[in-house]
């Protein structure tokens, strides 16, 4: 044989090897690239069945919630608040919105001789707290003179600000607490909440806090500290909010509210400044005059 | 990346880090841009504000915003592009001594624990979660991974043989290491604030 051929035959067997030893690399690369892949889709698996897991369970925990009934004199989501004749801020009483039930609004033709606000508050809000110490005195003012009435309807837009402990919500059902069981010292009471607003961002204030805070402004009903204590109205509170969010806003052309403070005067909304007292009452006496044109839409 | 051994030029880390310094650096750049804005205007609503829950203007203004007394974000347009310098250089061929790897994962460690701390900041305390704060968080892990475990397997960081053999065997494996912590991340605050439920 000569050395030609040998020469041919050894290149041929070693082009050989080397295809072989390519493609064995090759198919390391495509296996550990198959491992990682598999291991990547195990990952997400897991992870939505884990999201999925705990959303059932929230949602069967919501589902087997027995509906109860929402608070007293709060048939509308707010306590409608007049006055008494002899200077005095009272609430008109009503029914509880029974359980699973929905709430009947206002009947604002029982009320036409007087200008109608209606106030949409989170009472971790700070500019619900701004739109209140501005404006409690003269609110005080026209509904203690049975010139105005003053609905307010408590919500909880704001759990998220209160590093989980839910304060927006915790507060909002203190609200429906007195609403129920002191309705005539709810203005004071609200008074006193905004007085010791949390800031945003914090703990904020624990049941037992807000009980104190209640209590000093005169509420001193022992089943109002139950019913902050056990979070009676928290479904109610949850719906209340929930049905804000979707609207229609009754009484109003507003379709939903979205944002808080949220204020109503005879049905405009309020687009003024919360901070700005002169503004506000100008808004109001506009509307009661009936010279007030709403914006075009 | 995967079978390549500790290679002369470590064109897959050089790579990788191109393209978490480029991510980083325009997260940091809009982050900056929209705390300009606030400072302009308290009250304007910044083009990342999509609802409570997705929101930046709520960690912005936080004081874990501006963690050292300025905003973090300033933090990020240094730090990414030294990011980029060094792995430009990487892939030009440049040989970089131990303690320079050193400092550089110091650096990096640093990135690595600012954002665990606005991680779990952003889900337990503010109740937020920030785009491009997010788009920091994606690009900072893998960042920090592949520096570390480049050190460890190459034994800038000195370590015995079966820690090294250990970290080149993780070296192929961040992309899914990465993939896990953001699933991880992604799960604690579908968890903890119903992202789901709430957008």
């Amino acid at each position: 044989m000569s050395d030609a051929s040998k020469k041919a035959r050894r290149d041929q067997a070693r082009e050989h090897a080397r295809e072989m030893r390519e493609q064995e690399r090759k198919r390391k690369v495509r296996n550990a690239w198959i491992v990682r892949g598999s291991v990547g889709l195990a990952l997400i698996a897991v992870a939505v069945i884990t999201v999925l897991v705990f959303n059932n369970v929230r949602q069967a925990e919501i589902a087997a919630a027995v509906p109860k009934p929402g608070p007293e004199n709060m048939i509308s989501d707010g306590i409608l608040l007049q006055g008494d004749g002899t200077g005095n801020i009272v609430a008109v009483p009503t029914k509880a919105i029974p359980a699973g039930g929905k709430p009947t609004p206002t009947d604002v033709t029982k009320h036409a001789d007087t200008v109608n606000i209606v106030t949409y508050i989170d009472l971790q809000c700070p500019f619900c707290q701004a739109f209140e110490q501005t404006n409690a005195e003269q609110l005080g003012t026209w509904v203690s003179s049975g010139a105005a009435t003053l609905e307010v309807h408590p919500i909880s837009i704001l759990d998220n600000a209160s590093q989980g402990t839910r304060y927006a919500s915790r507060a909002a059902n203190a609200m429906a607490c007195v609403a129920q069981y002191d309705p005539n010292s709810f203005f004071q009471a609200s008074t006193a909440m905004y007085a010791s607003q949390p800031p945003e961002s914090t703990p904020g204030l624990t049941n037992k806090e807000i009980a104190s805070v209640i209590a000093q402004a005169g509420v001193t009903n022992l089943d109002v500290v139950k019913c902050i204590n056990d979070e009676k109205f928290k479904q109610w509170v949850t719906d209340a909010t929930a049905r804000t969010s979707v609207g229609p806003i009754p009484n109003s052309e507003l379709a939903r509210v979205g944002s808080t403070p949220t204020v109503l005067v005879n049905g405009y909304q309020y687009p003024g400044a919360p901070d700005d007292a002169n503004a506000f009452a100008q808004f109001v006496s506009a509307v009661a005059s009936g010279s007030y044109v709403p914006p075009a839409k | 990346m995967i079978d390549a051994p500790p290679a002369k030029r470590p064109v897959a880390l050089a790579v990788t880090l191109i393209i978490t310094a480029v991510i980083g650096f325009t997260a940091a750049f809009a982050l900056t841009v929209e705390k300009f804005h606030l400072l302009i205007d308290p009250n304007a609503a910044l083009g990342c504000d999509i609802s409570i829950l997705v929101q930046c203007k709520a960690n912005l203004d936080s004081w874990q915003g501006s963690l050292f007394g300025f905003p973090n974000p300033i933090i990020g347009l240094a730090g990414w592009s030294m990011v980029l310098v060094v792995a430009v250089a990487l892939l030009a061929g440049a040989h970089f001594d131990r303690w320079f790897w050193i400092v550089f994962n110091l650096g990096v460690a640093g990135a690595m624990a600012l954002v665990i701390f606005l991680i779990v900041t952003s889900i337990f305390v503010l109740g937020t979660l920030c785009p491009w704060c997010m788009v920091t968080w994606v690009a900072t892990i893998p960042t920090f991974l592949i520096v570390t475990l480049h050190n460890l397997r190459s034994g800038n960081i000195p370590l015995p043989a079966r820690g090294r053999a250990f970290a080149s065997a993780a070296y192929s494996w961040i992309p899914i290491i990465s993939l896990a912590l953001y699933l991880a991340i992604a799960v604690v605050a579908q968890l903890r604030l119903d992202v789901l439920g709430n957008i």
